[in-house]
């Protein structure tokens, strides 16, 4: 009896996820044509696989470990007569699906003969006792023995002794626990089934031939032709992993073959050993730079590799395998011999992608075949995978030089459903400006009035006192062109104002009254206004041009200012990424275009009341003052107070006197906490300067009324407010945020990689808009290219570069995924802060939760802040049961309110900082305190070989592996303690293992247990989640 | 310097195979990739240079004449 090999142990663990599956057995069969004598062909099989010890394995558990002997049986080559080879390819692929029983065998074999007279040999091992080069060992000493030659002795796989040496030490030096499952198109790596699907590459003879023409000159020429072409389809795989998962960090499983000596050349067994192939691939690499990375990598897995290094947690949380193989056939005399792998289809749940490079006939001609997990790829996505690597196969080849972030991998039906998403209406452009509308209104309309003093203008009042504003700056210096600057209240007044600056010809630049003044001063110090609008209150606080709106003795007539439309019409400051405040200037006919649009677009009537409460300085404003005076109707201004927070939107919604508000996700969500509602006249909701989480919308219409319109906007100030619109239904699809919907008429959307390159559909990217745009940004020209691009996909559009994170769904619409700079990777998982807020808001008593992630002692730690009365234990498990296995919440915290910005949008920075002691705390040693928790700490104790233990203490810093929780799980099974392996891996300490603990009654379960047998499907996927976990 | 790469040779390869000074050592099989691996990092500590990844070609390691002639360089 021995232990496993650390190659075996590997597998072993995967059997034990589901030893029912068949999935680890390896087939081949080899088609004989011509053989005179098959009974001396049978012999020679038999007389092989006798004489070879791993043919005869068998393996069996006893308490805490599995050991394997060689039986004196030797498997029996059934013959079996079949009318063709559809009917052999039948039954060997149903027989091949047959699990092994490993306590009685893990070799078959069978003789088929066909009725045309030929012969298949079929052989079926489990990967516990083989590798691809032991049965090309095995066919090639069948051959020798039916060939007559002399053979030397066959050396035993059980006496290999450098295969039963642990090499741990050294496999330390690999461990890359950062290494985490690759998100494929955007997938959650590792959550496949068993059942696979094979794609084959159809490489034709040209791409064949420029391959070997790339690896038969510098710098892909290597040492041997195997090596060439090895690390050359190696580096391919990596540049199109990195193109398809959008990652820097891919790593891979390789197997290293490991027969490095003559015993070991002649072995029949299991020798090769997976480790993992990690490589940093960057948005400046070419396949030249990339293959050097590639060749280097691999030196370092070859030294540091071996026989024994291999372990679980190297390579669990790989699930991408990429084989490259060749090999020589084995030649039977007098007989023709075709040996081939028959795809068995079925492999580990975590792997999504396998890769393989087979070149048989070591002729330098490779087939190339992908295996696909089928749960997670449909027929359409393994097409498009597969051409994706087609063609960067080809475009890399071509020129080895170029950087491969910047190669178009995208096919035609990607680019065809891109284009259907960006076909629109054209843009509408019914009037030159806004002006023209507005001065055309009946003079007796009401066009503005305030909400707490009740002062009113009509269009008329409106018209005049701006005109005599405009003449007093015109009075003062301001010409065309020029910028003024808009300091007051929400009011009349700033109506006035605003229209006036128009007037003159210059843009208006509304800063918020109740701004901070350091962030003023910077926007005043980078606008250079030609004037400042503002009360008389604060009209010393300024030098320069500084006018209040007070009535004058100027003229009520039309200024004469030339306004065209490519006259800047404002400017509105927002956060740079390092704190500077930039302009984003926007000219007449961009607005004018928006405002047509959303005229048509929203379902607004003329005369409609609009509440003006947001911002001004915040671009989804621009709304509330410009549609209202397109169309007739009014303005209802609520100010902001004079200290404290900005809750205007309360009031709107409480008065309910205006027919359309519009207010950010977060303003609703404060109108829906305050219990306001149902509202009559509101009808008209568009939404935007946020994600729109999708229970917010069911609960706006649920609580302030079904007829509401509620819109789903989309766009930066530096894409004129809105690029992209979705009228809500309630029967929309249920994802965790409100559709984006499609861009607006004369809007382009698109997502790129860094080089500006269409991702594939899934990819993680940056959302780039075209059409109606902003000129830049005020004074910077460097940055104003950095981000408005001419032709950034090689087409005659300018695209700006909006900072936004997004992918294609598989049906083609845009996903908004947050800022790219809020993009979020912890243990190297990217994820989306909004979904674990999503997932914490599905608990009935979380009305709203916040996701950051802080660093505490420069460890990254993610916290989850919500606003209810759920406990924050509750919401935490909540969470952390639905999140990868990678990500779990640190931390939940219940707070009052989520602090919000100025402009109405959820402010992360503000959240109430984790302090360092609470982080101390999560990990102090509480003994077991139940009979339960007692239990179960004695047996992890056992297990982990580590006292003492303390019940919150987590299983995965103990270094539980799935082993472990097997063992756990038996023992605790003989205690009478039920619980599911998902439920340890859950739970993570013993303190919440204890409440999932149910006691076991004879009285209920009459059956005795059979040890392992009872894994259930919920155990399954959890022992193959560990098997990807890296630690948590 | 030749019997140092000779047995080196041998000894990454783990086999007894006396190489002659131009005998091609890749093409006959002898070596293959990862005992090459192996014996370049060998090769590296007994003659205390670096080999650069983009170096190991088959023109610099097909022989002992042709690694003597390679080290050779790298040493001046």
């Amino acid at each position: 009896m021995r232990n496993l090999t650390n190659a075996q142990n590997l597998f072993w663990v995967g059997h034990k996820t589901a030893p029912k599956a068949g999935h680890l057995n390896q087939a081949i069969y080899a088609v004989f044509s011509d053989v005179e004598d098959a009974n001396r062909l049978v012999s020679a099989i038999h007389e092989t696989a006798a004489e070879c010890d791993s043919f005869r394995l068998t393996f069996e558990e006893s308490d805490d470990t599995v050991r394997q002997h060689a039986t004196a049986r030797a498997p029996v080559c059934q013959r079996i007569g079949v009318t063709d080879l559809d009917a052999a390819m039948m039954w060997m692929q149903t027989d091949a699906r047959v699990p092994f029983d490993l306590e009685n065998g893990t070799s078959r074999m069978a003789f088929i003969s066909l009725a045309d007279g030929r012969h298949i040999f079929y052989l079926v091992q489990h990967h516990m006792v083989c590798d691809g080069a032991s049965v090309s060992l095995f066919m090639q000493r069948v051959a020798d023995r039916f060939n007559g030659e002399e053979l030397s002795l066959q050396p035993a796989f059980l006496d290999c002794n450098t295969l039963f040496q642990s090499k741990s030490e050294t496999a330390a030096s690999l461990d890359n626990a950062d290494n985490p499952p690759l998100s494929l198109y955007g997938k959650e790596g590792g959550q496949g089934g068993h059942e696979k699907i094979s794609h084959f590459l159809e490489l034709d003879t040209n791409q064949l031939k420029s391959f070997e023409q790339a690896v038969s000159k510098a710098p892909f020429q290597l040492l041997t032709s195997l090596m060439s072409t090895q690390i050359l389809l190696t580096t391919v795989v990596f540049a199109w992993l990195s193109r398809i998962t959008g990652s820097e960090r891919i790593a891979l499983s390789v197997p290293q073959h490991n027969r490095t000596t003559p015993e070991l050349r002649r072995v029949v067994g299991l020798v090769m050993e997976m480790l993992p192939l990690s490589v940093e691939v960057n948005k400046e690499d070419t396949l030249t730079t990339l293959h050097a990375k590639v060749l280097e990598a691999t030196r370092g897995l070859i030294l540091k590799g071996g026989s024994g290094t291999t372990k679980p947690s190297l390579v669990r949380n790989l699930n991408v395998v990429l084989n490259v193989f060749s090999g020589v056939p084995a030649k039977f005399k007098g007989a023709d011999c075709v040996a081939k792998i028959l795809p068995v289809e079925r492999s580990d749940p975590f792997q999504d992608l396998n890769i393989e490079f087979a070149d048989l006939n070591a002729t330098g001609e490779f087939t190339a075949r992908i295996v696909f997990d089928a749960k997670q790829f449909s027929e359409v996505e393994r097409e498009l995978a597969a051409q994706h690597f087609r063609r960067m196969l080809d475009a890399s080849l071509q020129e080895p030089d170029q950087k491969l972030s910047q190669i178009d991998i995208l096919t035609k039906p990607e680019r065809d459903s891109i284009r259907a998403f960006n076909t629109t209406a054209a843009a509408s452009t019914q009037t030159p400006t806004v002006l023209e509308p507005l001065l055309a209104t009946d003079r007796d309309l009401p066009a503005v009035r305030s909400h707490s003093d009740q002062e009113l203008l009509n269009y008329g009042a409106l018209i005049d006192r701006s005109n005599q504003l405009a003449h007093s700056l015109v009075a003062s210096g301001v010409g065309v062109g020029d910028r003024v600057v808009v300091h007051l209240p929400r009011s009349p007044d700033a109506i006035v104002a605003i229209l006036a600056t128009l007037f003159a010809g210059a843009a208006f630049v509304p800063v918020d009254y109740n701004m901070p003044v350091e962030r003023r001063s910077a926007i005043l110090a980078d606008v250079q206004a030609a004037a400042i609008i503002t009360t008389e209150e604060r009209q010393n606080d300024f030098d320069g041009v500084v006018l209040t709106t007070q009535a004058s003795d100027m003229p009520l007539t039309a200024t004469n200012c030339d306004v065209v439309p490519e006259t800047p019409a404002y400017v509105i400051y927002t956060s740079g990424s390092t704190g500077t405040p930039k302009g984003v200037v926007v000219r007449h006919r961009e607005l004018a275009e928006y405002i047509a649009t959303i005229r048509q677009s929203y379902p607004v009537e003329d005369g409609w009341s609009y509440a003006l409460f947001s911002a001004i300085g915040f671009d989804l404003t621009i709304n509330s003052i410009f549609l209202p005076l397109v169309t007739g109707g009014q303005i209802v201004t609520y100010a902001e107070p004079a200290e404290g927070p900005d809750l205007a939107v309360l009031d709107v919604f409480r008065d309910d006197k205006v027919d359309f508000a519009r207010p950010t996700p977060s303003h609703l969500n404060l109108v829906l906490d305050a219990d306001i509602g149902p509202v009559d006249r509101i009808k008209c909701m568009p939404l935007s300067g946020e994600a729109f989480p999708r229970e917010l919308a069911d609960r706006a219409l649920e609580q302030l009324g079904k007829r509401i319109n509620l819109i789903n906007e989309y766009g930066p100030t530096e894409a004129v407010v809105g690029a992209m619109m979705h009228h809500f239904q309630p029967d929309d699809p249920p994802e965790y945020s409100v559709s984006l919907g499609r861009p607006a008429p004369g809007m382009a959307v698109s997502v790129v990689n860094e080089a500006g390159r269409d991702q594939p559909f899934g990819v993680v990217g940056e959302i780039a808009i075209s059409g109606r745009l902003a000129s830049g940004y005020l004074g910077r020209h460097d940055l104003t290219d950095q981000r408005f691009v001419d032709g950034l996909k090689g087409d005659d559009q300018r695209w700006y570069l909006t900072g936004d994170a997004g992918a294609w769904s598989k049906e083609g619409a845009l996903v908004y995924l947050g800022r790219l700079d809020d993009q979020v990777k912890i243990n190297g998982v990217r994820i989306e802060l909004g979904e674990i807020e999503h997932i914490a808001q599905t608990h009935p008593d979380v009305s709203q939760a916040v996701a950051s992630v802080q660093t505490i002692n420069s460890r990254q730690i993610l916290a989850l802040h919500f606003v209810g009365g759920a406990s924050a234990e509750d919401v935490k498990n909540i969470v952390n049961r639905s999140l990868p296995a990678q990500v779990h919440v640190d931390f939940a915290l219940q707070i009052d309110a989520i602090p919000m910005s100025a402009n109405g949008k959820i402010s992360r920075k503000d959240l109430p900082r984790i302090g360092a002691d609470a982080l101390q705390r999560s990990t102090s040693g509480v003994l077991p305190r139940t009979s339960i928790e007692t239990h179960l700490s004695k047996i992890w104790a056992d297990v982990l070989d580590h006292r003492p233990i303390f019940v919150d203490q987590a299983f995965s810093e103990l270094g539980g592996d799935s082993l472990a929780a097997i063992r756990i799980l038996s023992s605790a099974r003989k205690e009478n303690l039920d619980f599911e392996i998902a439920d340890l891996f859950r739970a993570q300490t013993i303190e919440r293992l204890a409440e999932l603990v149910t006691p076991l009654h004879l009285a209920e379960n009459p059956e005795p247990r059979e040890r392992f047998a009872g894994i259930s499907a919920a155990d399954r996927k959890a022992i193959e989640l560990a098997i990807g976990k890296s630690r948590i | 310097m030749h019997s140092k790469i000779r047995e080196i040779l041998t000894v990454s390869a783990g086999i007894k195979h006396a190489f002659q000074d131009d005998e091609d050592v890749l093409e006959t099989g002898a070596i293959d990739s990862m005992s090459a691996v192996r014996a370049i990092a060998a090769l590296e500590e007994a003659f205390e240079v670096k080999i650069p990844a983009v170096e190991v070609t088959y023109e610099n390691f097909q022989s002992v004449n042709a690694i003597a002639n390679y080290l050779k360089g790298l040493i001046d």
